[in-house]
């Protein structure tokens, strides 16, 4: 059975995303999705170069450029200069968080086997593609909901966003360049716009705990 | 052959009787029993029931006591098969070590116990165990339950001035009371619809028997305890005396798991709502069992949770075994239920090595307490060495009897999950996999915790430096059980033959166990003990006049104290800290002195874990049940008049009801 | 003839190939440090030099102590023989997995009752912390060999990790993913970092150091020994789990693979300098998180395991 690289790598990133999930440690988290994000430029790269269009090549610089060296060296920035380094986390511990993340892999690729096959190519290929972004999908959204810090939970949103975009790659043959430069465009925003409330939010509270947003009812 | 192995059975509950009656006599005179006596009767017992054992292992035996012992509904009747002797060979053996062990321990405990009540009590209870194993239809077994649980309440507050011992007994009584009334309730459902008080007709594969069976597990899983019924257990066992303990810890529970193999294996069970929800009250046991046993101080509790974790782990066997049966895959499940049998026998075995082990340090340093033990390695060496043996069999470390059946079971759930017949099921599979892992792990903990604070290092208390080696018949009771554990270990295959006839009665195209067995054991444990005697020979003794003794290490300071070596707690703080909500764990820690931080001068620290189940749901319960009989109170207003106006209205109650209906 | 040579080179192995693994990690850590460092064979004589030695014994020890060392050794020998971790390593009867790892279990029982023999608090912590650490680390090691075991439908080890059974692609993710599973476990098991500095003096951080305080002479020579040849049957295993990763896209012939086995043990060994000299060393309380790594990774090899069967059976 041939299994193409695309997939494989769309696992490996997958994996990673999972991995991501077990650390405290901000700078750890921020590695890990700065790997994640050079396995995906590398995917796109491959799909533009064995689907022979050319505008992925662009995609898979504008990627590069964006999230894997800008973006990343943004956040590191900022959470050197908000003084952060470990996350607290929820009630549930790191680990518990992962292996929680484990199950739902398992999940995704249930659902994966249970999507509408594209035209173009069939059977397991298109599952471990499925199974990779919707995991990715999940595990930025146990990210979301396990971690205090405003950080995490923008990295955890970045995880999610790269799920999405996986799932397109891999179930539609490619979007639109303009769809996906519309879409980095927004995501770019998205970052600045949050990392300067970061800093404001911090000016004014001394933390960026976001546990504590309650304490606005009062 | 059936009418020597009938003769045996009833020539050895007829002598036990006339024993029992003679000691209640003389108890009830007030004349000094003189130990020998009874324990010499026990032993006697103990051999005619194994050779009961090993005879009525080849024949399949139902027979009715003679005409005038009548149970008032159905007759006394006996079945005696491959599977019923299997127990009782596990019976004999420890009967055998506790007639061996108990009238040495008995003399520490003279001026405490009736010793006449003591050898009544038990000698009733194993007569109880033997008829519950035999018994084969519901009114006899129901009978011996009884027996069994009365009795051993009874033993449990043996010592009527301790008043753990009295609220232990209490609490077990409520127990035994609440198993009894779900068992009848089982088995008068059941007989309703079967229309017969014998087992050998209830056949619990049609979908009518879901709910009495569901009825009969809890009321065997009350007494086998299995989570969430396993509260009483680390309660009475250790306040019982040690023989006692070894006898319920070590049979009593496997007697239940027995009447559950009996009823719902071999009844047909196929339920995947029954077995499912044994399998997750069994993991769930296995787990929770080990890690409460791991945060013990008490030697006699941390034995007593251990046994919830192998109950647990016994009824998972049974549940697959059942599972295997519901999906047509009757080979691996006939290996499931070889593996529960097999554990069930080694479990006894081992566990009751432990409890008398415990017991001897009882008896010599007068506590059970792991903070006020240590150092007695040098003062019972072989009571040391024999535990030692207990605990790598429980611990599973080859080549014990523990490893054989650890590795039957392993084995069976990888054939399982091989076979493939769904992903979830393999999975499944190989999840207790990792949960056995995990828990195998923490028993390997637990009992190097219980050697090692308890056996090693230096005496941590008066009493243990003052300890002195038990008297010889002791010893020689755990001597049996040790070469039993060991015994076992090595002809593991062989012991695979035993079990296939009660296999093939219940599955029918069973494997042969003894080919599955691959692992060649006598050759393991030749090399380890060859090899480790040659390394030893060779190199290490031949220097003996090279060798100084010396302090241990203590960086320079002098000598080290008794106070400066782990104690139990801090011994397994690992566990409470990382599973803290598991425990409801709280520290607190107070440190005094004129300069706090610098020169402390008093530091305390105060540590508590809560169970969750009896905090937070069995004592509301219990509360609300108090409050509701103090609310009834007030209709027993003591005077007459109102009680003749309940009759009376009952009476016009009744009289309408029968008119209407 | 042949078969007398694989044999002798067996032992052979097993007596030298430990010291030299633990030569190369030293004097690899010492090249990183900026150091010469000892020479490559300071092992050997180290050892030859504690055999010589005499002993001191603790007066509280009993027999557990003087008798753990000998059993260990043993036991280990045995590990060594059931273990297929040289590709020309001779096949004994009775390797099955499971015997293994509560072979591994027999071992820690009886360094750990050794640590509690001599009363000394330093012992004792780290007992506690070592049977803690192997508590969480069970699970991963079984259930990552289990899913090995899967694979090649059976839990004989030279059935696992035979070389001429086909490979198929879906295997390739497992073999890894529990290459990976049994690493991060192994530095668990063996206390390397970032679980144990070897390197430390100072008791109140020791897991394994701790354990064998006690132990001097011919003692300590077993027990070094042993800690050796546990490191290089361990490290063994994991590059016999990449050997046949890589088995779906080169074939092996049994020269090669005799070679290739020996070489990456060395270059585990390697791995293992470069772990240690970037890595700290964790806090004790985060250990269980990087466990729960060696978790995860094993959960992956199961799910592939089992995946990869389901897709086997239907055909695909």
């Amino acid at each position: 059975m041939l299994v193409t690289v695309y997939e494989v790598i769309g696992i490996m990133s997958a994996v990673v995303a999972v991995l991501m999930l077990g650390s405290r440690n901000v700078q750890i988290q921020l590695s890990m999705y700065a790997i994640q994000i050079w396995l995906i430029v590398a995917e796109t790269a491959f799909f533009a170069w064995q689907y022979k269009q050319p505008h992925f090549y662009i995609i898979a610089l504008t990627l590069l450029l964006q999230r894997a060296i800008l973006v990343p060296l943004f956040l590191h920035g900022i959470a050197r200069r908000l003084n952060v380094t470990r996350d607290p986390g929820m009630i549930v511990p790191a680990p518990l968080t992962m292996h929680l993340s484990v199950l739902l892999f398992g999940l995704s690729f249930f659902v994966g086997q249970h999507l509408p096959m594209p035209s173009a190519v069939s059977g397991p290929i298109v599952i471990a593609s499925a199974t990779g972004s919707i995991s990715h999908l999940f595990s930025g959204l146990v990210m979301m909901l396990t971690r205090r810090l405003a950080l995490s939970q923008i990295v955890g949103f970045l995880t999610l966003e790269n799920g999405v975009y996986l799932f397109a790659l891999s179930q539609t043959d490619g979007l639109p360049l303009l769809m996906e430069m519309a879409v980095f465009i927004d995501i770019l925003g998205a970052v600045m716009i949050a990392g300067v409330l970061m800093f404001s939010i911090k000016k004014s509270f001394e933390h960026i705990d976001v546990s504590r947003l309650k304490e606005l009812k009062h | 052959m059936q009418i020597i192995a009938t003769f045996l059975v009833t020539a050895t509950v007829l002598l036990w009787l006339v024993c029992s009656a003679t000691m209640a006599a003389l108890a009830f005179f007030g004349k000094k029993i003189n130990h020998l006596v009874p324990s010499t009767v026990l032993f006697a017992g103990g051999l005619t029931m194994l050779l009961a054992a090993m005879f009525g292992w080849q024949i399949n035996y139902l027979w009715d006591a003679p005409w005038p012992i009548y149970l008032a509904v159905a007759p006394l009747s006996s079945h005696l098969d491959a599977l019923s002797s299997i127990f009782i060979g596990l019976l004999a053996v420890v009967v055998i070590s506790v007639s061996l062990f108990s009238p040495g321990y008995l003399e520490h405990l003279s001026h405490k116990i009736n010793n006449g009540c003591y050898w009544v009590e038990l000698f009733l209870f194993i007569i109880g165990m033997l008829g519950l194993i035999l018994a084969a239809n519901a009114v006899t077994f129901l009978v011996f339950w009884e027996l069994i649980a009365l009795s051993s309440v009874l033993l449990v507050v043996s010592d009527l001035s301790n008043r753990q011992a009295r609220v232990a007994a209490f609490i077990y009584l409520g127990a035994t009371r609440i198993a009894t009334g779900f068992l009848m309730a089982g088995f008068l459902w059941m007989h309703s619809l079967c229309q017969s008080w014998s087992f050998s007709d209830w056949h619990f594969d049609q979908h009518a028997t879901l709910i009495p069976a569901v009825l009969i597990v809890i009321g065997l899983c009350i007494k086998a305890g299995i989570w969430p019924f396993h509260d009483w257990l680390p309660y009475a066992h250790p306040a019982a005396p040690a023989p006692v303990s070894a006898l319920m810890s070590g049979v009593m529970i496997k007697v239940s798991l027995y009447a559950l193999i009996r009823l719902l294996v071999m009844g047909g069970l196929v339920s995947p709502w029954v077995s499912y929800m044994m399998l997750a009250m069994g993991l769930i046991s296995l787990f929770w069992g080990i890690l409460w046993a791991l945060v013990q101080k008490d030697l006699k509790s941390l034995l007593a949770y251990c046994s919830i974790e192998n109950a647990g782990l016994i009824l998972v066997c049974i549940s697959l075994a059942i599972i295997c049966h519901g999906i047509n895959m009757p080979e691996i499940g006939a290996l499931f239920l070889a593996a529960a049998i097999f554990h069930c026998v080694n479990h006894g075995l081992f566990k009751s090595l432990l409890f008398l082990g415990a017991g001897a340090i009882d008896c010599r340093a007068h506590t059970r307490d792991l903070e006020l033990l240590g150092g007695l390695a040098g003062k019972l060496p072989w009571t040391m060495f024999f535990f030692v043996i207990g605990s790598a069999a429980i611990c599973s470390l080859p080549p014990l009897n523990g490893f054989s059946s650890k590795w039957l079971i392993y084995q069976s759930l990888f054939m399982l999950a091989n076979k493939f017949h769904s992903i979830w099921l393999s999975g499944l599979s190989m999840s207790c996999i990792a949960i056995l892992g995990l828990v195998s792990g923490m028993s390997l903990y637990c009992f190097t915790k219980a050697i090692g604070i308890g056996f090693l290092g230096r005496p941590r208390s008066h009493a243990a430096e003052h300890a002195t080696e038990v008297t010889l018949p002791m010893l020689a009771a755990q001597l049996l059980l040790a070469l039993c554990c060991v015994a076992l270990g090595i002809s593991a295959p062989d012991w695979m033959a035993v079990m296939q006839p009660a296999c093939t009665a219940a599955f029918s195209n069973a494997p042969v166990l003894s080919n599955v067995y691959t692992i060649p054991m006598a050759l393991f444990a030749f090399l380890i003990a060859g090899t480790s005697a040659i390394i030893y020979v060779l190199w290490l003794s031949d220097q003996t006049n090279n060798v100084k003794k010396y302090v241990t290490w203590e960086c320079g300071f002098g000598d080290l104290t008794k106070r400066m070596q782990a104690t139990a707690t801090g011994f397994a703080e690992n566990v409470t800290y990382t599973f803290s909500p598991l425990f409801l764990y709280s520290a607190r820690s107070k440190i005094a002195g004129r300069d706090r931080r610098h020169f402390p001068e008093d530091v305390t620290l105060q540590v508590s874990t809560t169970p969750v189940l009896a905090s937070r749901i069995y004592m509301p319960i219990v509360r609300v049940v108090n409050w509701l009989g103090e609310r009834m109170l007030l209709l027993q207003a003591g005077s007459i008049h109102l009680y003749l106006c309940y009759i009376l209205l009952t009476l016009v109650a009744l009289m309408v009801i029968g008119v209407l209906i | 003839m042949m078969a007398v040579g694989v044999y002798v080179l067996f032992f052979a192995c097993v007596l030298l190939l430990p010291p030299c693994v633990i030569g190369v990690i030293r004097k690899g850590k010492a090249l990183m440090q900026g150091r010469v460092g000892a020479p490559l064979s300071q092992p050997f004589f180290d050892l030859f030099k504690l055999l010589g030695k005499d002993q001191t014994v603790s007066q509280t020890t009993t027999w557990i102590f003087r008798s753990s060392c000998a059993m260990n050794l043993a036991t280990t020998l045995i590990i060594a023989g059931i273990v297929p971790w040289l590709s020309f390593k001779p096949i004994f009867p009775g390797d099955d997995l499971f015997l293994l790892l509560y072979l591994l279990a027999l071992c820690r029982f009886m360094t750990i009752l050794s640590a509690l023999d001599s009363g000394s608090p330093f012992g004792a912590f780290a007992a506690s912390r070592e049977a803690f650490l192997s508590m969480l680390v069970e699970p991963a090691m079984f259930i990552s060999l289990g899913a090995l075991a899967l694979i090649a439908h059976s839990t004989s080890l030279h059935v696992v990790f035979d070389l001429s059974l086909p490979c198929s692609t879906y295997d390739v993710p497992v073999w890894l993913a529990a290459a990976a599973a049994l690493f991060l476990g192994s530095i668990v098991d063996l206390s390397r970092m970032p679980i144990d500095d070897p390197t430390t003096h100072l008791e109140l951080t020791m897991v394994h150091e701790a354990m064998i305080i006690e132990n001097s002479g011919k003692n300590l020579a077993l027990v070094e020994f042993t800690h050796f040849l546990r490191m290089a049957v361990v490290y063994g295993l994991i590059s016999q789990c990449m050997m046949h990763a890589v088995g779906r896209l080169v074939e092996f012939n049994q020269l090669t693979a005799a070679i290739v086995s020996v070489v990456s043990i060395l270059g585990m060994a390697v791995l293992t300098v470069w772990i240690e000299s970037v890595f700290v060393k964790l806090r004790w309380r985060s250990t269980p998180e990087f466990i729960a790594y060696a978790m995860t990774m094993s959960f992956f090899a199961t799910g592939g395991a089992l995946i990869g069967d389901m897709y086997a059976r239907h055909g695909l």
